[in-house]
């Protein structure tokens, strides 16, 4: 949907060696990286500059949450994370995107403002009467990035509400309400001692306002953003048995850039995690990262391909970028 | 990562305590913080105290902590005392060990003497967002600090005692008569918090309902130490506020990182010489190395295989 050249050079290519193996792989975040295209992750929320799509973006997440309220959920003692969110959010953009968004502040009361999408909202903090909607799903609105808000009880994360309207194989109604070691059930590593626990306990240690990032990455036969199991009875069908007529049009690298914020205010950790899609054309353009793409699906273990659900596409995609 | 702060205002809220009020040195807005959270001041260089945050902690203004004087501490209180309007300060983030737990049917505190502290940012906490709680205050006779504030924000949810005895009683008739789902929160003198844990226990509490302060130390800056870097035949001062990790860097001996927090892995250095204060949660010590990010040294120096 975006073949601006700014897909090209602001594009997080997720792959930074010939073999990928699963692993934490976090980073601090805000900081820009330099790719054989460009750079990307100077700013933590994607917001693409004129006519790149972040409007396409907002408006395709906000047209999902309207239509199902299940991809939106909040539970009752997540009402002060939330609010962090909305704070940590919209000071964010205000301070990454000062030509068009703006957070005034006096007292309790804020004034945030998104001149591209006609946002002028006055709130007092902690009362929900003063938003037209639920904190979280305000604040969700303005972003090109589905929002998690994992609460910190018992040493432990647990997922205490989200707004997540383009979920990768995944539902945000299912998952409310688990912990991280029960999000993380289907990866490979999630054994006591693995990966995941010790993300968690990385979770766990960072510091009010602290910021990382990592990278996720799958193959999809189409550049549907919404890949969630809410949906999947529209986009399952045409991803099995596989229909690929042109693979270098209808292939895409879906790059999940994930940021990791410990919110300032009760602790919670803010988990965006903004889609990026680059058709195999597009990938070609940059031979790099061609030559990457197709080393990593020849050396990937089996276990790894069929988590992320790779096995005929990635054979597709490897015929396609060695023919 | 430190703090520049200024002292704003100094007061004594009662004999023996002292208040002081924090700006940023650079006038920029203070960091928000969870209740419950504490500053490291850096009272002597390379010595570094928690003192709890008492103020607002929503977009806070200034920066709050009153400190009871120890005469015979090792200094850190009569430093405070003596701190007066202007004077600089090196502090950490805010960090917390001890914040309110949002499911909680019903927050019970127990603060004793200066442990009032951190009680006090709980209180304002569950006031402003309508949380039910109450308060036991256990204070010497004549030293109440933030006594007439507490007052102001709980009304009758606040009681007082003095006397190990009454204490007692207090305790025992908040943890039996508490709703289901009530969380329990000390802070005080260690024989205060082991009374009311003990207390919680003996009435069935489950052990994830019950919170004592604590401090988590991996953050916390450390004493200066050298590090002797073996393969590049160099050496390099740490400073107790800097990292290894940075302090290598700024000699200019690369090194991989990643995580900064001593959870990946990738900065894990061979150790050659000198003791390791461990800090990180990969385990380096069992491989007899360290990781570079959080961990540092138990001594002087530290011979590194770098």
């Amino acid at each position: 949907m975006t073949t601006s050249p700014e897909d090209l050079s602001s594009y997080p290519f997720p792959l930074r060696s010939d073999r990928y193996r699963i692993s934490a792989n976090v980073e601090p975040a805000g900081v820009a990286r330099a790719t054989e295209a460009g750079a990307w992750g100077a700013t933590i929320l994607h917001v693409p500059g004129d006519h790149a799509g972040y409007e396409d973006v907002v408006r395709a997440r906000a047209a999902i949450l309207d239509r199902e309220p299940a991809r939106f959920v909040a539970a009752p003692h997540s009402r002060a994370a939330c609010w962090d969110a909305l704070l940590y959010l919209t000071a964010r953009l205000a301070a990454e995107q000062p030509a068009t968004c703006s957070l005034e502040r006096d007292g309790d009361r804020y004034r945030f403002r998104n001149s591209r999408l006609g946002v002028d909202q006055e709130f007092v903090f902690g009362d929900g009467s003063t938003l037209p909607e639920h904190p979280l799903r305000f604040a969700s609105r303005q972003l090109t990035e589905d929002v998690v808000v994992l609460g910190v009880r018992d040493d432990r994360l647990w997922l205490d509400a989200g707004a997540v309207a383009t979920a990768s194989v995944w539902s945000i109604g299912f998952d409310a309400g688990m912990s991280f070691r029960e999000l993380h059930g289907p990866v490979p590593g999630n054994e006591p001692g693995g990966v995941f626990e010790r993300a968690e306990q990385f979770l766990l240690r960072m510091a009010p306002g602290e910021a990382f990032r990592r990278l996720n990455w799958g193959l999809q036969p189409d550049d549907r953003l919404d890949l969630s199991l809410d949906a999947a009875p529209s986009w399952a069908p045409a991803h099995r048995p596989l229909r690929v007529a042109d693979p270098g049009r209808e292939i895409h690298l879906r790059t999940e850039v994930q940021h990791l914020v410990r919110l300032p205010l009760t602790g919670s950790v803010l988990f965006l995690i903004g889609i990026r899609l680059l058709a195999l054309d597009r990938i070609e353009r940059v031979p790099a990262w061609r030559d990457r793409l197709a080393s990593v699906l020849e050396t990937l273990p089996t276990e790894v391909s069929d988590y992320k659900g790779l096995g005929p596409i990635a054979a597709l995609t490897l015929a396609h970028l060695r023919r | 990562m430190t703090l520049e702060l200024q002292v704003d205002a100094v007061s004594e809220p009662c004999p023996g305590y002292r208040s002081v009020a924090f700006t940023l040195a650079d006038g920029g807005p203070p960091p928000a913080y969870p209740p419950g959270s504490h500053l490291g001041l850096e009272w002597a260089p390379g010595r570094w105290n928690a003192y709890s945050l008492t103020g607002p902690s929503i977009a806070p203004e200034r920066l709050h902590i009153t400190v009871a004087l120890r005469p015979r501490g090792s200094g850190g209180s009569r430093w405070v005392h003596r701190l007066r309007p202007g004077d600089r300060v090196r502090s950490t983030m805010p960090r917390n060990g001890f914040a309110p737990v949002e499911t909680a049917r019903r927050h019970l505190l127990v603060a004793g003497g200066i442990g009032v502290t951190p009680v006090l940012s709980h209180v304002r906490w569950h006031s402003f967002w309508g949380n039910p709680f109450s308060v036991l205050y256990v204070h010497r006779p004549g030293a109440a600090p933030h006594r007439d504030e507490l007052r102001a924000l709980c009304g009758d949810r606040l009681s007082t005692v003095t006397g190990r005895r009454a204490a007692r009683a207090e305790i025992h008739r908040m943890v039996t008569t508490a709703p289901f789902g009530s969380h329990l929160y000390s802070c005080g003198p260690p024989g205060l918090t082991a009374v009311t844990e003990r207390a919680a226990r003996d009435a069935h509490w489950v052990a994830a309902r019950i919170h004592s302060e604590r401090f988590d130390r991996r953050r916390e800056p450390g004493r200066p130490f050298r590090a002797v870097l073996r393969r590049s035949g160099r050496t390099v001062d740490v400073g107790a506020g800097e990292s290894l990790l940075d302090a290598v860097a700024r000699i200019g001996v690369a090194t991989p990182s990643l995580c900064r927090s001593g959870v990946c892995g990738e900065c894990l250095t061979p150790v050659g010489h000198g003791a390791v204060e461990h800090r990180d949660t990969v385990h380096a010590a069992r491989e007899g190395r360290i990781a570079l990010c959080v961990s540092r040294a138990a001594g002087p120096t530290l011979e590194l295989d770098l």
